[in-house]
């Protein structure tokens, strides 16, 4: 019986020693996990205000928050995590409509620096070009100014040729009056001429546009007497044309003009209406 | 003899507590190697 019951002391002291042990090993292990769970709880605190956090300009608020009493429970810290995950898909989400505007926005960028590239190398041709065309237009505008000039100096010379043509032109027209002047009085020598010398062949000289009228008509002896004579430029044996209004009606030659009247034979081969007082007679 | 056979009765009762304590104890330990999960929650 002593026996036995010595076994089992020295068995309790054991277990005691073993217990001891345990607990001791156990408290370790306690302070740890409650370390880390504390260092975890922070870091989901943490990891959840920086993701809700806004950041201007450009990254909104997020309005939802991770309690930490739920968090600390082990029922609901499931739903607290999920809550973290949902903000931290929301996060990602925004990052990854953020990659694709960026990336969007770098190829529109390249495009546009390519564009860019294009229309600097367009400009510098351009820049060129319009050098080159003041060059040429400064080198116009030189042979402009001298061919201005020379305008001017034609201009100059045409101005004194016109004043010279009107010189010209006015000596013309007085020298033409003068002609006709000398015409006329020659015209009019020679009427007197023919008058005084009785010459057919200068019949023609007399004044063109010379009228007049039949007074007297004898057919017995075929004769007219017209009512102009030698004072209004008439001649012996002119030939004058016999009129009734706008119709032509037959012709007579002068036989003998008289001062302010004349006697004229018909001509037979030109009449084709009897001639009556009041026909018009016309050189 | 009434008083050694008592004793021998609470040194049994004893080892049987000790026992047990060391056993959740031990179990305890085997639990922080493999904790249970609570992710994803259901």
């Amino acid at each position: 019986m002593g026996k036995v019951l010595r076994f089992f002391v020295i068995l309790l002291f054991l277990m005691a020693a073993a217990a001891v042990w345990l607990e001791y090993t156990l408290f370790q292990r306690r302070v740890e996990r409650k370390t880390s769970v504390q260092t975890l709880e922070k870091a989901v605190m943490d990891i959840a205000q920086t993701l809700t956090a806004p950041k201007e300009p450009y990254i909104e608020a997020i309005d939802q928050k991770i309690s930490q009493n739920g968090l600390m429970n082990s029922a609901t810290m499931g739903t607290q995590l999920r809550v973290l995950e949902t903000l931290a898909d929301n996060r990602y989400e925004q990052l990854f409509t953020t990659k694709d505007d960026l990336k969007k926005t770098q190829d529109e960028l390249s495009k546009t620096q390519a564009e860019l590239a294009q229309t600097k190398q367009d400009l510098d041709t351009a820049r060129k070009e319009i050098a080159s065309l003041n060059e040429r237009i400064t080198q116009k505008e030189t042979e402009l100014a001298g061919l201005q000039q020379k305008i001017g100096a034609i201009e100059t010379q045409m101005a004194e040729l016109n004043r010279t043509i009107e010189d010209r032109k006015a000596q013309i027209a007085k020298i033409e009056a003068e002609k006709t002047e000398i015409n006329d009085e020659n015209q009019r020598l020679e009427v007197e001429l023919a008058r005084y010398l009785n010459d057919p062949n200068i019949v023609k000289q007399m004044p063109k546009g010379l009228s007049g009228k039949i007074v007297v008509v004898n057919p017995d002896w075929n004769f007219v007497v017209l009512d102009i004579g030698t004072q209004e430029g008439l001649v012996n044996n002119a030939y004058m044309l016999v009129h009734r209004a706008d119709q032509l009606i037959g012709r007579v030659r002068i036989t003998n003009a008289q001062a302010h009247m004349a006697i004229a034979d018909i001509q037979n081969d030109w009449v084709s209406a009897p001639l009556q007082e009041g026909d018009r007679v016309l050189y | 003899m009434f008083f050694i056979r008592l004793m021998g009765i609470l040194v049994v009762l004893a080892t049987l507590c000790f026992g047990g304590q060391i056993t959740l104890q031990v179990l305890e330990l085997k639990s922080y190697e493999a904790p249970p999960s609570v992710w994803p929650p259901k």
